[in-house]
């Protein structure tokens, strides 16, 4: 069960990001606004909009040490946010020269450059020019072929890895004279001028790259596609083979984000609804240890969160379903909607309990939650906290080298909060998923 | 009226991304993988005779020719595959289906596909059995979970 939960929107949230203390989250609500969120003891209070974009804001990062706000928008536009004295935050186009939406945004480690991904096969890598007073973008267009999903920064503040639509994770240079030190060399190469290409692995079975994450000391690459695959690289140097590249493919639907919460542990989430923990290393593999939810525990599915806060530009919640959200109501809902006879509640536990290798059988129908990964419930419900597809996981608390909570956002409108050390352990079809050494 | 669709817009573009950038091609030739296909097909008779269903199918499901190049080798082994399926007795799908490891589960996963897209094109022909093959697909759903489908469908190497 997640530590937190709070419905911020009715409608699907596209990203979200806190502030370094975690006392304010900016969302979009799926549309062209940000909202900033500040937390009281009554709960979220809206605090700012961010309305500048024109379409569909689709990355936001808060930099902790500057407290600026970087989104993108599939107007082609990203802009810089700054808090100015009087609290009004001030938007600065940065102008990235792209001809299709753009993807992705995240902060560098030092805050000193942005990249943002884009559907226009480009990466912009954004730095600030003293002299003109404003943002310029450099241009990483090759080999990329297709839109650019997920990015992230290698703490060294130079490489960048990408996951792209055309199944390849790739690591590049993204040095900008002027603003980097040389840095020093590491398993991704020496010499590092901007747009080498330091590393390529593609997906086993040809899905895209949804999400990227490097390891808190950078050497390690892990990335998932949408084959329901995760992927491990660890690279020894620009010209010799990886030491190891371990695949995993998991009986679940496909993962479309993930962020390492140690050098040895990873978090993943996406269509499963539920973030999920990979452990191992490079001699020994990989393997899934648990669900940081309480997924197949079935039954235990907790009160709904409250509803989300008021404010313009969200859909204000009528009594409707709520009021009418008793079990009468439910029981004659199920049998119009689903055709079951009993309620919910009224169904034998033990869903999820496995029909894995070496488990019992049944028929599909009976066991539906063994077979989409024990999160759907033999009543047709979700018994996870998210209710739809999770886009988004990121460190919540803890250092980077040993995060203690993630924070989740997705398309149920819900941002929750998950503690690494919770959950429970993966049952049925799930369990004993490793990697393959390839 | 939406046969606006069908128009290949990607011939207006320079940039266009094409097959071959997208998987690789199956290393075999076209002869090669003939001879290959033709082999397994006498392997898995004598197989089929002596009651070895289990071996069969993780031959023909081992290396099966793909790609746009191969098509009579995939015929055939789609053909063979389809014997196999159809002569193995229903209480014996499952436990065929856990002894085959995470490729070859794949793979079969797309040839239950591949035929039951045959069949529902043009009725029962070839051998193509669609109860079966939805009895299989249902115990490999069982054992190799959703996950296994949408690597099906995100794969482009097409048996």
């Amino acid at each position: 069960m997640a530590a937190q939960i709070h419905q911020l929107s009715l409608g699907p949230l596209t990203a979200h990001s806190f502030n370094a203390d975690r006392s304010k989250v900016a969302v979009s609500p799926n549309s062209n606004e940000v909202f900033i969120y500040s937390s009281t003891p009554s709960g979220w209070v809206l605090e700012h909009t961010l309305a500048e974009h024109d379409k569909l804001v689709t990355g936001i990062d808060w930099a902790p040490n500057s407290n600026r706000i970087v989104t993108c928008s599939q107007d082609r536009n990203a802009y810089v946010w700054t808090l100015s004295q009087e609290g009004i935050w001030k938007p600065t186009l940065v102008l990235l020269r792209l001809n299709r939406a753009a993807t992705f945004v995240r902060w560098s480690p030092n805050e000193d450059k942005f990249a943002v991904a884009s559907g226009a096969r480009i990466i912009s890598i954004c730095s600030f020019e003293e002299d003109n007073d404003w943002w310029v973008a450099k241009h990483i267009k090759r080999p990329l072929r297709s839109t650019v999903l997920s990015l992230d920064w290698h703490p060294n503040n130079v490489l960048l890895a990408t996951g792209c639509a055309d199944m390849k994770a790739r690591v590049f240079s993204a040095f900008i004279k002027g603003v980097d030190a040389k840095p020093p060399p590491s398993v991704w190469g020496e010499r590092l001028p901007f747009g080498t290409v330091c590393g390529e692995w593609g997906t086993p079975a040809g899905g895209w790259v949804h999400g990227v994450a490097f390891s808190p000391s950078g050497d390690v690459l892990a990335f998932v596609g949408h084959d329901s695959s995760l992927t491990i690289a660890y690279p020894t140097g620009p010209e010799t083979p990886a030491r190891a590249v371990h695949v995993l493919r998991s009986p679940t639907l496909p993962h479309v984000t993930l962020t390492f919460v140690s050098e040895n542990q990873i978090v993943a989430a996406g269509h499963d609804c539920q973030p999920v923990l990979f452990e191992g290393d490079a001699d020994s593999g990989w393997s899934l240890v648990k669900s940081l939810d309480t997924a197949g525990a079935a039954a235990s599915k907790g009160a709904p969160p409250p509803p989300p806060p008021k404010a313009p530009g969200l859909a204000a919640s009528t009594g409707g379903v709520g009021r009418l959200n008793n079990e009468a109501f439910n029981r004659f809902r199920s049998a119009d909607a689903k055709g079951s006879t009993a309620s919910p509640s009224a169904l034998a536990p033990g869903v999820g309990a496995g029909v894995g290798p070496g488990g019992s059988s049944g028929s599909v129908a009976k066991h539906l939650g063994a077979v989409a990964g024990a999160s759907v419930g033999a009543d047709g419900e979700l018994h996870t906290t998210h209710q739809n597809t999770i886009t988004s996981v990121r460190p919540y608390s803890g250092t980077r080298e040993n995060v203690d909570s993630v924070s989740t956002s997705g398309v149920d409108g819900r941002l929750c909060v998950f503690k690494v050390s919770g959950g429970t352990n993966v049952s049925g079809i799930q369990r004993g998923v490793a990697s393959l050494r390839v | 009226m939406d046969s606006f669709r069908k128009i290949d817009v990607d011939q207006f573009d320079e940039d266009a991304i094409s097959d071959s950038e997208l998987f690789e091609p199956d290393p075999r030739s076209p002869e090669e993988a003939l001879s290959e296909a033709r082999s397994k097909v006498a392997q898995v008779r004598t197989m089929i005779g002596r009651n070895d269903t289990q071996g069969a199918l993780a031959l023909v499901l081992t290396n099966p020719p793909y790609g746009p190049l191969l098509e009579e080798a995939k015929q055939i082994t789609l053909a063979t595959l389809l014997e196999i399926l159809n002569s193995t007795k229903s209480s014996e799908i499952s436990t065929t289906v856990k002894a085959l490891d995470i490729d070859q589960r794949d793979n079969l996963m797309k040839y239950l596909y591949k035929g039951l897209e045959l069949g529902g094109s043009g009725g029962e022909k070839d051998g193509v059995n669609c109860a079966v093959l939805l009895g299989w697909h249902e115990k490999l759903t069982e054992v190799a979970g959703t996950g296994c489908i949408v690597r099906v469908m995100s794969d482009r190497r097409v048996v």
